[in-house]
């Protein structure tokens, strides 16, 4: 410690007496720092105590103190006859006024300075004192002489004494209520406080300091080994280190350690301090708390499962799971958003990008819609799909589900997605739809045609009804007006003239006879009641005997050409229908020329099928009407001389059908026609 | 004697009308087509008209229309005899200018009272 050296003699010491710790502590600084030895007291009598036993040079004085107040102490000094040289400074604050001077220089003090006094008037009063106190002439204090004189001075001593007795009573009640509150207060926090006055080592322990670590108060004094000595071992070595870094670099700090109780029990402690200094800088005192966080901990522990569980369902979903602002602007956007889009939530912001620019552009007015319903609040949530970019520039579908979070207010605070892309099931969707469209399609088209054979086989069925009544009402006319010309004018008629009608009415029966053949034939054959059944025949002599039967139908005599250089005569053929198509093309080329001209007929080999050429010179068919003489009814139109039912073309065309043949005609009017017939019946 | 032009492509019921006819007392000329009809119709002069319908070169429609497109034969009476007797070829027969329509196969005396009914009106116009 400094010392100051007085008249040569050492440092001189001064005794300073007052009840308040506080204000005695701050005294005793001052004096310290300018170099005194300095000696307390707690009153007056504890202060005479010490005046006995020790060489004293000066005392500073409170006032009212317990026991010895600071005039009776001056008064008492003055009077004992060892002492009575010793300066004495009254140094008191409250309830001083003129008279307390006035009292206190006639009890013999030296000086009275009010409180609180700057440090300089302190220290200069002391040294002004101790260097001339010897030669100082105290005046020696009269014992009160006046009855009135002794009961003012009582009188105001028991005024005060009581004004500060009531400031104290109410002073400790609030202290020990403001106690009693922190403790409740810190056993509800399982918080205990504690403090090091560090100049004295003296340490302190809140009561809920001691339940924390399981002990009763009172049972162990409070100290930082104490506190060691609960620490869990694997702790122990931070928790030491913790508490020697504190205390050299003098930093507030805090740590959190487990600790383990009295009982045994494991538990979660939680400590922060702070140092306190004084004027110089120096510590003087390090409060802290420490609470039990081990309810927190586990409240803190589960909530963090909660959210890891959350977070794990949310990045191993198949969804993206993004949170955007009222904006669009991305708040968060989860791994699976960053596999879905390819950009990072990092790269997504940098870029400048929403939720809006990022919709392809011919989806944005109906996802513009969808966002507004959000934000306006029309809407908590929804299910929408459209197009979206992604960071390489592909364009996807995706599936998106919005929910917006608000506050009480109704204001968005969030909005949050959850995104899936879907291009695959859309393109599946649309190869799908389009399959569908172009089966539909195929079907409808199919069916169109059929409805349209449908509807040709009807019309063409009706054609044929009124053509064919109309080809049964021409020689049904013929036999009608035959007989009755007979029946009516039968004395007008000769016999000769009577025989040809009825031999007309013969000629018109038979042709109505081959007629209705015909019609039933082809009727047959459009209704697929002909069935092919193909037998083995030697093709050549069927030719020749079908030639033979037609000449012996024929009146005249007609010069027919047949050729046959087939390289095998065996065919595989329905003959039904052989018969049919040659007994037609044979008939037709005699009906249509004329007695003196030839008909040429050649079987051939052709494309590895039989071809039948049978050609005549006679009258021809208009090169028009080609085609439709193979049409029901339609005879060329210069064959009306010549008897026919206008049936046996188209009869022919069916049976060459049938046999999967095909039948063309070459012709030129009066200069014959070559019908031929190619069919495979090899 | 009236005279009747007869336009027929069948040439066995043409003949059976004609004898019918002339028995009946008339005067017939027979055209298998229209367009022979109209060579023959100056010449023919005749009283009356019977014409089917469907025949090669010129059908009975046009025949008629031609014919009531002459002067000379605008108000000649003129019966369709037709295998086509359908109500559709009625009225465009009527339309055509014809004044009486007989189905094939129809009665002989039909064909002569429906003959007889129609000059007897032009004589009772004529008049």
């Amino acid at each position: 410690m400094k010392t100051e050296l007085v008249d040569g003699n050492g440092a001189s010491t001064i005794l300073v007496v007052d009840d308040t710790a506080q204000s005695l502590k701050l005294s005793r600084d001052v004096f310290e720092i300018a170099g005194f030895n300095v000696i307390t007291a707690m009153d007056g009598e504890q202060a005479l105590r010490v005046l006995a036993e020790k060489k004293v040079d000066l005392v500073v004085t409170d006032i009212l103190m317990p026991n010895t107040d600071g005039y009776h102490l001056c008064y008492t000094i003055r009077t004992t006859e060892k002492l009575k040289d010793i300066p004495v400074i009254i140094y008191s604050a409250t309830y001083t006024s003129i008279s307390d001077e006035e009292m206190a220089m006639e009890m013999g003090a030296d000086k009275f300075i009010r409180k609180p006094a700057p440090m300089d008037e302190l220290i200069s009063a002391a040294r002004y004192f101790l260097s001339s106190s010897r030669k100082l002439l105290h005046k020696i204090p009269e014992k009160p002489k006046s009855l009135e004189a002794a009961r003012q001075y009582y009188g105001g001593l028991a005024v005060r004494l009581e004004a500060k007795t009531t400031e104290l009573i109410d002073r400790k009640e609030k202290l020990e209520q403001g106690e009693s509150r922190l403790k409740e207060a810190q056993t509800i926090a399982h918080l205990g406080s504690w403090e090091i006055d560090m100049e004295h080592d003296i340490q302190h322990w809140s009561d809920e300091m001691f339940n924390i670590f399981g002990i009763r108060k009172g049972e162990k004094s409070p100290s930082t080994e104490l506190f060691l000595s609960f620490i869990h071992p694997d702790d122990l070595d931070f928790v030491s280190k913790k508490i020697d870094t504190a205390f050299k670099t003098l930093t507030d700090s805090m740590f959190d350690f487990r600790f383990i109780q009295k009982g045994g029990v494991v538990r979660q402690g939680y400590s922060k301090y702070r140092f306190e200094f004084n004027k110089d800088r120096k510590p003087v005192r390090l409060s802290g708390i420490v609470q039990d966080i081990t309810e927190k901990m586990q409240a803190a522990e589960a909530l963090q499962k909660a959210h890891d569980r959350l977070v794990f369902h949310v990045e191993n979903a198949p969804h993206g799971f993004i949170e955007w602002d009222d904006q669009l602007l991305v708040k968060s956007w989860s791994k699976r958003a960053e596999e879905i889009f390819g950009w990072t939530e990092k790269e997504f912001v940098a870029a400048g990008k929403t939720g809006y620019s990022q919709v392809y552009e011919e989806d944005r007015p109906g996802m513009s819609e969808i966002a507004n319903q959000l934000v306006s609040g029309e809407l908590t949530s929804n299910r929408v799909q459209h197009r979206n970019y992604t960071k390489d520039g592909r364009v996807i579908w995706c599936e998106w589900f919005n929910s917006a979070l608000k506050d009480k207010d109704g204001k968005v605070i969030t909005i949050m997605s959850l995104v899936q892309d879907i291009t695959d099931q859309k393109t599946m969707e649309v190869i799908q739809r389009e399959k569908l469209e172009r089966l539909v399609e195929e079907r409808t088209n199919k069916l169109n045609e059929s409805l349209k054979k449908e509807k040709e086989l009807v019309e063409m069925r009706n054609k044929f009804v009124s053509i064919a009544s109309h080809e049964f009402r021409t020689p049904l006319s013929t036999i009608s007006f035959a007989a009755e010309s007979i029946r009516n004018y039968f004395h007008q008629l000769t016999a000769e003239e009577i025989k040809r009608k009825l031999i007309k009415i013969e000629d018109q029966t038979s042709h109505m006879t081959n007629l209705l053949e015909d019609i039933l034939t082809l009727g047959k054959s459009e209704t697929g009641k002909i069935k092919v059944k193909r037998i083995s025949l030697d093709l050549k002599e069927f030719m020749e005997s079908l030639i033979d039967e037609v000449r012996a139908t024929v009146k005249e005599k007609r010069e027919i050409n047949f050729t046959f250089s087939c390289d095998s005569h065996k065919v595989n053929a329905d003959d039904k229908l052989l018969r049919n198509v040659f007994n037609n093309l044979l008939t037709n080329a005699l009906k249509f020329s004329s007695a003196g001209t030839p008909i040429t007929i050649a079987v051939s080999d052709f494309e590895g099928e039989v071809l039948i050429e049978v050609a005549d010179e006679g009258i021809g068919i208009e090169e028009s009407e080609l085609t439709s003489v193979f049409e029901s009814f339609q005879r060329g139109s210069n064959a009306s001389a010549v008897q026919g039912t206008g049936l046996g073309l188209s009869i022919l065309k069916k049976a060459v059908e049938l046999m999967d043949g095909t039948v063309e005609v070459k012709s030129r009017v009066n200069n014959g026609s070559t019908f031929r017939v190619q069919i495979p019946i090899r | 004697m009236n005279k009747i032009l007869m336009v027929e492509d069948t040439a066995h019921l043409s003949e059976e009308i004609s004898d019918i006819l002339r028995l009946e007392g008339f005067q017939v000329t027979i055209a298998d087509n229209g367009l022979r009809a109209l060579e023959l119709l100056p010449e023919a002069s005749p009283d009356l008209i019977i014409t089917d319908l469907l025949m090669p070169r010129m059908d009975g429609f046009e025949l008629i229309q031609r014919v009531r497109s002459m002067a000379s034969f605008e108000s000649i009476p003129i019966i369709i005899l037709s295998a086509k007797t359908s109500t559709a070829d009625k009225i465009r027969g009527k339309e055509a200018g014809a004044n009486a329509f007989l189905g094939k196969p129809c009665k002989a005396h039909e064909l002569v009272a429906s003959i007889n009914a129609l000059l007897s009106q032009k004589a009772t116009t004529a008049h």
